[in-house]
């Protein structure tokens, strides 16, 4: 994967160049918001690592200006701001995640992947998360490299879940998917399809919470 | 009342208001005063008009069927009681017949005939002319009929008299106000003295001079000086609090940041692999503590801030709450905790500071996670009333002993420094001080069998 990390504190660039070249990902640097408009202009990255307090122009100028040209390449935003609203307004002009500093680097990681990850599923049939993968052209899943065997709605429900990593399906989200307006369910159903597919893939690194009151959630923890 | 606007002066709206308060009145009466001395003036010479005219007509009577006037000499030697003015006269006989005197001398619009004298005003020659007409009935055979004696005399001597009267009573009232301004001056003056003296008490007192001002014995002065009081001790027990706070915060990050000193300083020294990992775990673990509590002073300060500045906004709770939810559920994806979420209300939408409320909610989830069991069940949600809504925070761990409730609640604005309770003191300070900014009250309980919920209690109106 290539990212392309906007900081201008260098101690804090060199750690994360050596920490992602350390597990595998090696990413550009560059220091300032004017530098990686050249870069962006003649390479392409697949996802950007954005400090916003930059000399010249701040990182919310990079963003805004990204997003205004249409370009949807992913961007994780970086503060060190004390102020919380640098959170939200990075999110409001089209972040799509953000970490305060400081941060932990294997949450960075895990973050970088997780993005990545959303933007090459939607890209192609191969999703990949730690140990599981599923491809949804054969519907096959792996988990250790080997073969699974997923009934039909288990393989529904997770491949709904894969493509809302993060986010909150409701259970009303869920059985409008799953199954037909005519066809009878009853809510324990759901839970009962849940309850199986969690047992299948016990030991990946998908993680299906459950938050009563408000629906589900799928993590990766790689 | 009219509207003050920006700065002024007491004393001087005092004065000024009464000034002019006054010299309406003295307006009034100058009005009052030339009526008056106008009207002295003709009651006066009207007298000796009325006198010559009266000395005329008498001797007006008819002879073989002819008037006769004998016109008397002291007639006129009446008016000369006024030496500069001019005095005529003309007197007719019946049918308006011209008998003598100044031909053209004007009579008063519609006159009737009658024996009592009828005063009127008009000019002759130019000049202004105050006049009178008397009429007298002549019965005789050959001569009947209404004789007519017109005389006027010009005003100098009137007017003089009437500016006399008018100077002389303005030139008292006059006086009478100045006399009323000078001892209302001085009373202002005497009245404000307090606040001088008040004042200059405040400006000559060091900052950190705390006693109570001295007492004063009027009446109107005392809530005044009572409010100064309340106002600085509740400043002071703020700022006592603050240098507590202060105090403990040094001392927690003080104590964080050498103990990461001495572990780098020993892990430098360390040869052994393995020995020196387990530095490193120290190191991060004890960083990490710090920066928890760094986070969460930056944090206090900020909804602090915020209270003071107000930041309020119609805010859909449901939205709100179901995205703190969420990001912690993603962040703590791969524990054991149970997660629930409690809201019947999902359209209720109240004013409130969004950033501030979701600072504090996370910190106290954190909280929960932190001092929690691994299998621990965290319920965020909010309970409606109609005039409140409770946002509360539940969890299934160790609680906090009923005896240190009500000093849980004292002490919000200070670090714990037992053990572990640091970011637990601090994460309630956030709570407290972001509920107090939304005119709530912040509710700890315990639940049984054992666990916390901590409560906002907020009003549904803004304060």
């Amino acid at each position: 994967m290539r990212i392309l990390l906007i900081e201008d504190n260098t101690e804090l660039a060199n750690a994360i160049s050596e920490y992602f070249g350390h597990i595998g990902h090696p990413l550009d640097w560059c220091e300032s918001a004017e530098s990686a408009e050249k870069l962006l202009a003649y390479q392409s990255f697949e996802m950007l690592i954005l400090d916003i307090n930059l000399p010249g122009k701040s990182g919310f100028q990079l963003l805004k200006q990204l997003r205004a040209k249409g370009d949807e390449i992913p961007v994780l935003v970086l503060t060190a701001r004390a102020e919380v609203d640098d959170r939200v307004s990075a999110l409001d002009i089209g972040a799509d995640d953000y970490m305060v500093k400081p941060f932990d680097f294997r949450e960075l990681a895990a973050r970088c992947r997780a993005l990545l990850r959303r933007e090459r599923g939607s890209a192609s049939n191969q999703i990949v998360c730690g140990n599981l993968s599923y491809d949804a052209s054969t519907a096959a899943v792996t988990l250790h490299g080997a073969q699974i065997d997923l009934r039909h709605r288990e393989i529904q429900l997770l491949e709904l879940l894969l493509n809302n990593l993060d986010h909150v399906l409701t259970k009303e989200q869920i059985a409008d998917r799953l199954y037909r307006f005519d066809e009878a369910y009853t809510p324990n159903a759901i839970e009962q399809v849940l309850t199986r597919l969690r047992k299948k893939l016990a030991g990946s690194s998908l993680h299906i919470k459950t938050i009563r009151g408000l629906g589900y959630l799928a993590h990766v923890d790689d | 009342m009219w509207m003050i606007s920006g700065r002024y002066s007491l004393r001087k709206r005092l004065l000024s208001g009464t000034a002019g308060l006054m010299l309406g009145v003295l307006l009034v009466l100058s009005a009052g005063v030339w009526q008056y001395a106008n009207r002295t003036a003709d009651i006066s010479y009207d007298r000796l008009l009325t006198g010559s005219a009266l000395a005329i007509i008498e001797r007006i009577r008819s002879r073989n069927g002819q008037v006769e006037v004998d016109l008397p000499y002291a007639a006129l030697d009446i008016l000369s009681l006024a030496p500069d003015d001019k005095v005529y006269y003309v007197v007719s006989g019946p049918d308006k017949q011209y008998l003598t005197g100044y031909r053209d001398f004007p009579s008063p619009e519609r006159y009737t005939p009658s024996a009592s004298p009828v005063f009127y005003n008009t000019d002759y020659l130019n000049e202004s002319i105050r006049a009178v007409v008397v009429s007298k009935r002549l019965d005789d055979p050959g001569v009947s009929g209404w004789v007519e004696v017109r005389i006027g005399q010009s005003r100098i001597a009137r007017n003089s008299l009437s500016n006399e009267i008018l100077l002389g009573e303005i030139a008292v009232l006059v006086l009478v106000i100045t006399l009323a301004l000078a001892s209302l001056a001085f009373g202002i003056n005497r009245t404000l003295f307090p606040l001088n003296q008040l004042s200059r008490t405040l400006r000559e007192r060091r900052a950190d001079e705390m006693g109570p001002l001295p007492d004063t014995d009027i009446k109107e002065v005392k809530p005044l000086i009572a409010s100064i009081d309340q106002y600085r001790t509740r400043l002071q027990s703020n700022l006592d609090m603050m240098q507590v706070f202060i105090a403990d915060a040094s001392h927690q990050i003080r104590t964080a940041l050498s103990s990461v000193q001495a572990q780098l300083d020993m892990a430098e020294m360390e040869h052994d692999k393995d020995k020196l990992q387990n530095r490193l775990t120290l190191i991060r673990n004890q960083h990490r503590k710090l920066t928890r509590l760094t986070n969460q002073l930056l944090t206090h300060a900020l909804v602090a801030h915020r209270r003071d500045t107000n930041q309020f906004q119609p805010v859909k709770l449901d939205t709100l709450l179901s995205a703190i939810l969420t990001s912690e559920v993603r962040d703590h994806a791969d524990s054991s905790i149970e997660f629930n979420y409690s809201n019947t209300q999902r359209d209720l939408t109240i004013d409130a500071d969004p950033v501030s409320l979701r600072e504090c909610l996370r910190n106290l989830i954190d909280n929960a996670i932190k001092y929690g069991p691994e299998n621990n069940s965290i319920t965020l949600g909010i309970d409606v009333e109609a005039e409140q809504v409770s946002i509360f925070v539940e969890d299934e761990g160790p609680g906090i002993p009923d005896e240190m409730l009500q000093r849980a609640v004292l002490r919000f604005e200070r670090i714990e420094t037992g053990k572990n309770t640091l970011g637990s003191g601090l994460g309630l300070a956030i709570a407290n001080t972001v509920t107090e900014a939304h005119g709530g009250q912040l509710h700890l309980s315990n639940r049984q069998p054992h666990g916390l919920r901590v409560e906002l209690v907020l009003p549904r109106r803004r304060i």
